[in-house]
């Protein structure tokens, strides 16, 4: 079944995902990372920093949001990317903040408490993220730059990793370099400039980490 | 299809919003937020447990030291008025950092070279502790460069340590 230029579907080689099966496979890939994260946070001191981290975690639904573009058929791609990497989003939140009342035994207000910044980040951070998720299909510099974001916003958990010895930063920082640099990987179908790729992340990177500090302590102060 | 496909899309847009707006708007009132936490009380029974369950795991306080009897000292109301909570833990936490501590001052304090080396042994075993495990990371960190300083002989780490945390132990 092919996909016609009006009607959103998601088509592969051997495989066709209409719009409705497509939301509902992001919400479930969100709601599977979620868990992930929260029992990797409480699983003990390795893997601890890695399940508390955010920057992996957005990456793994921007590699997901970036292979659902490639093979999008159908009209509003940008728009329906910015929904899908919101679905992926409240996904993982409602997994990783339910599972931890579980765990924890917290009562469902104080988990609002502390999530609902985050729920309500969602929707300047699945705009951005959607239309950087697009923009990376494009050739040049724009969607070079686009390339590079994961790794730029990465930086700066992979910079504060190196402060807690080797073995801790390597445990933290290998998954968390290896999936921002995901994108690079699965963009086979045009070169990128590696030197507008680097430049991207060091830039983005050093500037988020001035401006992410306060934001992530006002997230991170809810309650 | 096309008109379908665009009033999806608005509704799904409507959502996020609607969810941004809620999860800045609806805030729960703060003793909702208390339900699982220890009253000053139940701290100071856990913190007892605590105590008791070093002593039984080898864990002992240095000579000279006992625990106090009344626990770590509590604030029982906080600014707004209401009455105080603590999170799960705190108190056992609170007692492995007086173990700490005791063997920590008696490290620095002491003369004799045996009783010193005997009191950084027993630092080592901070490892055991909910003190140690349930930091985070940059913070274990730090202690294992005190504890691997002090087992080297570098007690400059250890005295700050006890020059730091002395008033709100002694309490």
């Amino acid at each position: 079944m092919q996909g016609d230029q009006t009607r959103p579907t998601v088509t592969g080689s051997r495989w066709t995902f209409g719009l409705p099966a497509l939301l509902a496979a992001t919400v479930l890939i969100g709601v599977g990372f979620g868990a992930a994260a929260q029992l990797l946070t409480s699983s003990g001191p390795a893997l601890q920093a890695l399940g508390m981290s955010t920057a992996p975690w957005v990456t793994v639904g921007f590699v997901f949001a970036s292979i659902v573009a490639r093979r999008w058929t159908g009209r509003d791609r940008a728009p329906w990317m910015c929904v899908l990497v919101a679905l992926y989003l409240y996904g993982w939140l409602l997994a990783y903040h339910c599972l931890y009342a579980l765990i924890e035994n917290v009562p469902a207000a104080t988990v609002w408490a502390e999530s609902r910044l985050w729920v309500a980040a969602v929707a300047p951070a699945c705009l951005a993220l959607g239309y950087v998720v697009v923009g990376s299909l494009r050739s040049g510099v724009v969607g070079d730059v686009c390339l590079a974001a994961p790794l730029a916003w990465s930086l700066p958990e992979a910079v504060g990793a190196a402060y807690t010895g080797w073995s801790q930063a390597l445990l933290m920082t290998a998954p968390l370099l290896l999936v921002a640099a995901a994108p690079l990987v699965i963009t086979r179908d045009r070169r990128w400039n590696p030197t507008i790729i680097v430049i991207t992340a060091l830039l983005g990177g050093a500037a988020l980490m001035v401006v992410s500090a306060p934001v992530m302590r006002v997230l991170n102060s809810a309650g | 299809m096309k008109s379908v496909s665009r009033v999806a899309l608005v509704l799904a847009a409507a959502g996020i919003l609607a969810m941004s707006a809620a999860a800045i708007l609806i805030s729960p009132p703060v003793d909702a937020c208390r339900g699982a936490g220890l009253s000053p009380a139940d701290v100071v029974a856990e913190y007892q447990r605590e105590a008791r369950s070093l002593q039984a795991r080898g864990l002992v306080l240095p000579p000279g030291r006992h625990w106090p009897k009344r626990g770590p000292a509590l604030d029982t109301v906080g600014p707004d008025g209401a009455s105080m909570t603590y999170e799960k833990g705190y108190g056992a936490v609170a007692a492995d950092r007086y173990w700490f501590y005791s063997w920590a001052s008696r490290a620095v304090a002491v003369s004799g070279s045996a009783s010193r080396r005997h009191a950084i042994d027993q630092l080592q075993r901070v490892r055991e502790t909910l003190l140690y495990q349930k930091r985070l990371p940059e913070d274990r960190a730090y202690m294992d460069q005190l504890l691997q300083r002090a087992a080297r002989g570098d007690l400059t780490l250890l005295r700050e340590y006890v020059k730091a945390n002395a008033p709100a132990i002694q309490q």
